[in-house]
């Protein structure tokens, strides 16, 4: 290509690169600067390391941007040198066919060479020397006024203010809207202390926030977080289903675990399940010693429960539960002596009875569960809380942990035909009493009758839509998930 | 060593033709320059102009300058296709029998002067076209090869329309340049008649031949283009488009209908020509530029827009120009 072209052109490379250094410094110290002036002149001084670093910042961008869009490609240094030396495309026609070998080629390629014979880089950059300048200029003004503009005096009335807690005043809506859900709790089904007890709760907080002592947001907060707490202390106390189902769950029998899992979701449906579930699975090959074991181990269960829930006797769930734990023991104690048909007769019937009372007992706590979250949302509403702000109330004691069949991997699951093409896991090979056909049938045989019965009373509306899932899941677990 | 010679002579050569028209015409250096880029670059000439601004004397002695034969067919209105292509004529041979014999026209000749040839009937206008493209003429079932170089020069009288035929626009496609020959200045014009007071002889001399522009023509045709100057060649003749997206606005104001193809091809050919004859190895911009307007002011035809606004066609052109980048 060429000697002096070639000098050129390395020449010009450093020189662009430098070019496009200078640029990135120079808008690096500007940007920096202006933010530091700006400091200066509001706050009376510049934070250095925040200027420092964007300052790089800028530097880094503006000279990679520059580089990224003017790369000295070896076309862009010969179109710059025709340009700069008015050479009428000669570099470019020399770059373009440095590989060619023509005679018209080669001398256009002599010639062009000739005439970049001691050009000066002067000449290819004075054109654009004023431009080249502008952004190192401005930064050395910007750098002076940094240092000549004083900067900002500050005084008490610039400090800002701190942030206070702003001052409440309840609105009538406000008002309006907490009488209202006094007047929804007065009417509820609620448990009449627990009722009684959220009402003065509510009626304090509205006295208080209405008397005409000053208080701030933050105070009324303090007060509503209080009520909050209060309510669900409330429910925890008249709600025995979290400790009842706590101590249940601490027995091995999977039964009883399904039947502390209802309980603790306050779920009627799946506590009459759970306790069909208790009352259906018993062998054909049973004997009555068995019956009365398994009687009497389950009223065991119940009563240690019970009595370590540390539940009043008169709740009606702990009264529906130790009805059926007295019921059992009685089974229990008279077992030999009485027929087995007549066995079967008799736990049909404590069954079906611990069915209505323990599902009664949970709708009236479900009740009290859901008029008591309506206080909360609906304070939250109110007073434009926001959830997260909420403290939590939790009784160490309120989470039960129920690990049904199929989920412990040390399971070993019932074979069975069953009803389905899934594998039942869970006593499918049991033998049950079927009242119907008066004979013990195995127990995989009824569940699909089982769900079928329990579908067509969800779409009838006797049961009701929101069970329908939970329903198919518990179904899902004595089939192991596969149906 | 021998091809630089042959560059280094390619100049040479320009030059006496130049120093040798200059005997015989006065002025008009740019008319020269073009007309001599074109025979190189292998193309036909439209010279327009008024009556007496020396079109014709111009292009006889350039027939003189390069020594090539020379014919000059006046057109007229009763001019026949025959009459200038040729035409079979019985004649009796040697022992008195009849046989058919192919009598050339004045066509056959290596530099051809069409004078007038808008007075032609467009049937004779269009004899010339085969010729032109193809430099070969057909009679009959036969077809002739014309002698390389083949040139044809035409001349045109911008006023006295009446009588005229205008030449089609695929006729005048294969004019590589339109020139337009303007009255003298009033030094030329002294120079003139000075000059022809003295004499109205023509004196140029022959100073190149045929074989000599067959091989400046090969010369001229290995002058590097780089890609940029041939897109800005490209991007001229496509801006002259008006149904194309992305073209300028003056296109779209001013323009009917834009120029052929065969405008690129001149435009890089002539370039070539034009570097080499002004000492450069490469084309530049300023070939192109300087070529635009006489490749394609025949090639372009303005709307009534531009008429109403007193627009020429050069105007537009220049318009085009600073146009495109």
């Amino acid at each position: 290509m060429g000697k002096n072209f070639l000098d050129l052109k390395r020449k010009i490379f450093c020189i662009m690169v430098a070019k496009t250094i200078i640029f990135g410094l120079s808008v690096g110290a500007i940007i920096g600067l202006t933010v530091a002036l700006v400091q200066r002149l509001t706050l009376g001084k510049a934070d250095l390391l925040l200027c420092v670093l964007i300052g790089l910042g800028a530097m880094v961008i503006s000279g990679g941007a520059l580089l990224l869009l003017d790369f000295p490609s070896e076309k862009k240094i010969a179109k710059k040198i025709d340009e700069g030396l008015s050479l009428n495309e000669k570099v470019q026609t020399l770059v373009a066919f440095k590989a060619e070998d023509g005679t018209i080629v080669k001398m256009q390629r002599e010639s062009t060479n000739e005439l970049l014979n001691g050009v000066g880089l002067k000449q290819l950059f004075k054109k654009r020397m004023l431009l080249n300048l502008v952004a190192p200029l401005l930064a050395i003004a910007m750098m002076v006024l940094v240092i000549i503009v004083p900067p900002k005096e500050i005084t008490s009335t610039d400090v800002p203010p701190p942030i206070t807690d702003p001052d409440f005043d309840i609105t009538k809506i406000q008002i309006q809207e907490l009488e209202e859900l006094i007047e929804y709790v007065k009417e509820s089904g609620m448990d009449e202390s627990a009722r009684a007890l959220t009402v003065t709760q509510l009626e304090g907080l509205l006295a208080a926030l209405k008397s005409e002592e000053k208080i701030t947001v933050g105070q009324m907060k303090e007060k509503v977080y209080g009520v909050i707490l209060e309510v669900r202390k409330i429910l925890d106390n008249v709600n025995s289903s979290d400790d009842i189902s706590f101590e249940i769950n601490k027995s091995k029998d999977k039964k009883l675990l399904r039947l502390a899992l209802a309980i603790q979701g306050l779920n009627g449906i799946s506590a009459e399940l759970a306790l069909d579930e208790m009352r259906l699975t018993l062998p054909d090959t049973i004997s009555k010693s068995e019956i009365s074991n398994l009687s009497s181990a389950y009223s065991k269960a119940i009563k240690d429960a019970l009595a370590a829930s540390g539940t009043k006797d008169s709740d009606i769930l702990y009264l529906s539960l130790l009805q059926l734990a007295n019921k059992l023991e009685d089974i229990g104690a008279k077992a030999t002596e009485t027929a087995m048909i007549d066995l079967q007769s008799d736990l049909r019937i404590i069954f079906e009875d611990a069915r209505i009372n323990v599902g009664t007992a949970l709708n009236i706590q479900l009740n009290n569960s859901e008029i008591a979250e309506t206080v909360v949302d609906t304070l939250i509403d109110i007073f434009g809380l926001s959830l997260g702000e909420i403290p939590e109330y939790e009784d160490e004691d309120f989470f039960v942990s129920v690990e049904l069949p199929g989920e412990n991997p040390d399971d070993k699951p019932t074979q069975g035909g069953g009803a389905g093409d899934g594998e039942m896991l869970y006593g499918s090979k049991d033998k049950i009493y079927d009242p119907v056909t008066g004979e013990f049938v195995e127990y995989g045989t009824l569940i699909d009758a089982y769900l079928a019965a329990l579908t067509e009373q969800v779409q009838d509306g006797r049961v009701p839509m929101e069970l329908e899932e939970f329903i198919s899941d518990y179904f899902a677990t004595l089939y192991g998930g596969s149906k | 060593m021998e091809n630089i010679e042959r560059v280094k002579g390619f100049n040479q050569a320009i030059e006496r033709v130049k120093a040798e028209l200059s005997k015989d015409v006065v002025g008009q250096d740019e008319i020269i320059e073009n007309v001599i880029i074109s025979i190189i670059a292998g193309g036909n000439v439209l010279l327009e102009g008024v009556p007496g601004v020396g079109k014709t004397r111009l292009v006889r002695s350039l027939g003189r300058v390069l020594a090539l034969p020379f014919s000059r067919i006046q057109f007229t209105p009763d001019l026949m296709p025959s009459d200038v292509t040729g035409t079979d004529v019985i004649e009796k041979d040697e022992n008195g029998n009849l046989k058919n014999v192919f009598r050339k026209g004045p066509i056959f000749a290596n530099l051809v002067l069409a004078d007038e040839i808008n007075r032609a009937t467009p049937k004779t206008q269009s004899s010339m076209l085969e010729v032109m493209q193809e430099h070969k003429v057909t009679v009959g079932n036969n077809t002739y090869n014309l002698e390389e170089p083949f040139f044809v020069l035409a001349t045109e009288n911008p006023i006295e329309q009446d009588g005229t035929y205008p030449l089609p626009e695929a006729q005048m496609d294969r004019f590589i340049f339109k020139l337009v020959v303007d009255f003298p200045k009033r030094k030329e014009l002294v120079d003139i008649v000075k000059m022809t007071q003295k004499t109205m002889a023509e004196t140029a001399e022959a100073v190149v031949d045929g074989k000599t522009i067959l091989e400046m023509r090969e010369l001229a045709s290995t002058v590097p283009v780089i890609d940029e100057i041939l897109d800005y060649a490209i991007d001229l003749v496509t801006n002259t488009h008006p149904e194309l997206d992305g073209v300028p606005e003056a296109t779209k104001k001013y323009v009917k209908y834009g120029a052929s193809p065969r405008a690129a091809q001149a435009l890089i050919t002539c370039a070539k020509v034009r570097a080499l004859m002004h000492g450069n190895y490469n084309v530049s911009y300023e070939d192109i530029n300087a070529l635009a307007v006489p490749v394609l002011r025949h090639r372009i035809k303005v709307n009534y827009t531009a008429i109403n606004e007193h627009l020429s066609v050069e105007d537009v052109i220049k318009m085009l120009i600073k146009a495109t980048k």
